[in-house]
């Protein structure tokens, strides 16, 4: 097995207000490996962006950490103190946001933004910070690097501001890449072009991304590896292969069926019924139980573990709690 | 590894060639465009320009009595009359201005410097600290100002410019930091200062860097208007007579101190018409200049 350069264990972040402690992520476990792409996917309000932040350590105000490690590269980011958090931010672990039209700063020059970070963690002069976001824009396929610098965010198109995010966050070479639903914002030829220059980028950095999105299709063009995320826990991690061939958690197989196919003539296009609980109201069994078409008695009074059905594939889903005990027999 | 060819990227929009355009760039392109502004600019400009020019153009010592020229109408020798010591009213009208220019300015700077210190502190931490900011602030509110100002001066007895200077400074700073406040609490939650902290800046850094350029339009704007303020204040607490002594040096304010004189308000109305009318004219430029300002830096306003 390739070496683990993320390991995020039985992580819960909660949101801690006056009257109650609001579970945004109730222990979660997944890793990533190095240059691996691990996709985390979800509906909206599952969590995904929480425990992205929670891995940055820039969880908004009232949230916290209440337990679990999140070990990078053999330390655990969260004994770490904000002083030590300075350098790992951007410089190790790097961030791109969804909305590329506000993740500049309106008032500053591109090149100022970009040179921020390379100052800031590679300790270079101003000429040779400017040089190096010269080469960065470059990098990431921007024409007339040398104008953009000093022009303003207002001035450019969602894509390049995309690209320019892209490189910002590169720029300091990161080991780890979290991607936070990048190409969201964008449209669909824009998309793919984004998602094509991650990919160069990762194997030329020879980065690992952690790519949070809720659309498969970039799921499948992008990740190595799965995981699944249901209000605040993991339903299901598999390889992407495994996935897409064998769901098996009845949450995924809904994603999957959501997702218009050209093959197959569709009156209606499938949709999960119901929402995302909100974390203050969460089921007393499985917490996908109440929208689950296969729901079955004891899932709505306990909660089913993560079972392993086959090697490096794991259901959160008493379906297939038979089949763990039948693969260990 | 396939590079990845330019052409593939969106170009970008026609205007977008016409060179860099800062914000900065862009709010003064629209300022020059407000005539009023504008007009403003050149006023006070010139108010500047003669009070700073004040030895040059004074042909008599501001502070100098001289008592076989008391109460003397406007002639040739002295522009407009003397004073009731003999003093050149021209004279002290130039020099007057310097005081009255210099009270609002370092003044306003002062307030904007606290206010917004304390505005930006508050707004971006939060918790306890905005509480306790916003408490002083609230409490500083509900005296009245010129009471306030009042109060002080009478307690530090003999006032200077200086002094007069830290009262404003200090009892007039809440209005900002409560306007600074509000600004940065909602430029806090922006994406942009939560890419800012990706990428591994301080807190520090964050305000002076991702947050203060974003409030700065806000603050001048404020700055502008408060020196006008300040003029207005300077010239009251004078002619009130707790301004800067008249002895020590010629103000707008204490020159109107003279009016409260009955006879003098009405018959030697080249005591006080002169410098009530620089107050006026210099509030009126700063206040136009301040509303240009902030026609300038209003985002809406962008794609005119």
């Amino acid at each position: 097995m390739a070496d683990t350069l993320l390991e995020v264990k039985g992580l819960k972040t909660q949101f801690i207000s006056d009257k109650s402690r609001i579970p945004a992520v109730d222990g979660v476990d997944f890793n990533i490996h190095r240059g691996e792409t691990l996709a985390l996917v979800g509906e909206s309000g599952c969590g995904k962006s929480i425990t992205s932040l929670s891995i940055m350590r820039l969880i908004p105000e009232n949230g916290k950490i209440v337990e679990g490690k999140i070990v990078f590269e053999g330390e655990d980011l969260t004994k770490k103190s904000e002083e030590e958090m300075y350098h790992i931010r951007g410089n190790d672990i790097a961030m791109i946001f969804q909305e590329p039209m506000t993740s500049l700063n309106p008032v500053l020059s591109i090149g100022e933004q970009l040179t921020e970070g390379i100052i800031l963690h590679q300790k270079l002069t101003k000429q040779q910070a400017r040089s190096r976001a010269i080469e960065m824009l470059k990098l990431v396929g921007i024409p007339r690097a040398e104008e953009i610098m000093d022009e303003y965010p207002h001035q450019l198109s969602g894509g390049m501001r995309q690209r320019i995010m892209i490189a910002m966050a590169m720029s300091s070479n990161p080991k780890l890449l979290i991607a936070d639903e990048p190409t969201t914002a964008l449209d669909v030829t824009i998309q793919a072009q984004i998602l094509e220059l991650m990919k160069e980028l990762k194997e030329k950095f020879d980065t690992s991304i952690l790519l949070i999105t809720h659309d498969l299709g970039v799921v499948a063009e992008m990740a190595d590896r799965v995981v699944v995320m249901y209000a605040g826990q993991v339903v299901e991690e598999a390889d992407v292969h495994t996935l897409f061939e064998k769901p098996a958690h009845p949450y995924t197989e809904g994603l999957m069926k959501s997702v218009p196919t050209l093959e197959k003539e569709q009156k209606r296009l499938y949709s999960i019924r119901g929402i995302v609980p909100s974390p203050d109201e969460f089921p007393k069994g499985c917490r996908f139980a109440p929208r689950c078409d296969q729901a079955m008695e004891e899932c709505l009074h306990a909660q089913p573990d993560l079972y392993e059905i086959d090697a490096g594939h794991v259901v959160r889903c008493f379906l297939h709690k038979t089949k763990e005990r039948e693969a260990k027999a | 590894m396939p590079a990845i060819s330019p052409d593939t990227v969106v170009s970008p929009l026609p205007n977008a060639r016409k060179k860099h355009q800062s914000v900065w760039q862009l709010a003064v392109r629209r300022f020059m465009k407000n005539k009023l502004a504008v007009v403003g600019l050149i006023t006070l400009f010139l108010i500047v320009l003669i009070s700073v020019a004040a030895p040059f153009i004074a042909t008599y010592d501001p502070n100098k009595p001289d008592i076989y020229n008391i109460d003397g109408e406007p002639d040739d020798q002295h522009l407009l009359g003397t004073d009731d010591v003999g003093r050149d009213v021209f004279a002290r009208l130039l020099y007057g201005g310097r005081i009255s220019l210099l009270v609002g300015l370092v003044s306003s700077i002062m307030i904007v410097l606290i206010g917004g210190f304390l505005g930006a502190i508050a707004g971006y931490y939060g918790k306890w600290i905005d509480s306790l900011i916003m408490r002083m602030v609230d409490i500083l509110l509900v005296l009245p100002t010129l009471l306030l100002m009042l109060f002080v001066v009478t307690i530090m007895q003999k006032t200077t410019i200086w002094s007069l200077i830290a009262v404003f400074g200090l009892t007039s700073w809440p209005v900002t930091a409560r306007l600074v406040r509000g600004e940065v609490l909602s430029i806090r939650e922006r994406e942009y200062v939560l890419s800012a902290k990706a990428i591994g800046c301080s807190d520090l850094r964050i305000i002076m860097k991702h947050v203060l350029p974003n409030v700065l339009p806000t603050i001048i704007v404020n700055a502008t208007l408060l020196m006008a303020t300040m003029i207005l204040a300077e010239s009251g607490l004078s002619y009130l007579g707790f301004g800067v002594a008249p002895e020590i040096t010629p103000t707008w304010g204490n020159m109107l101190h003279a009016a409260s004189n009955v006879t003098v308000l009405t018959d030697q109305p080249w005591l006080w018409i002169p410098p009530g009318l620089m107050v006026v004219l210099t509030v009126l430029s700063i206040n136009f200049i301040g509303d240009g300002l902030r026609d300038a830096f209003d985002i809406k306003s962008t794609r005119r």
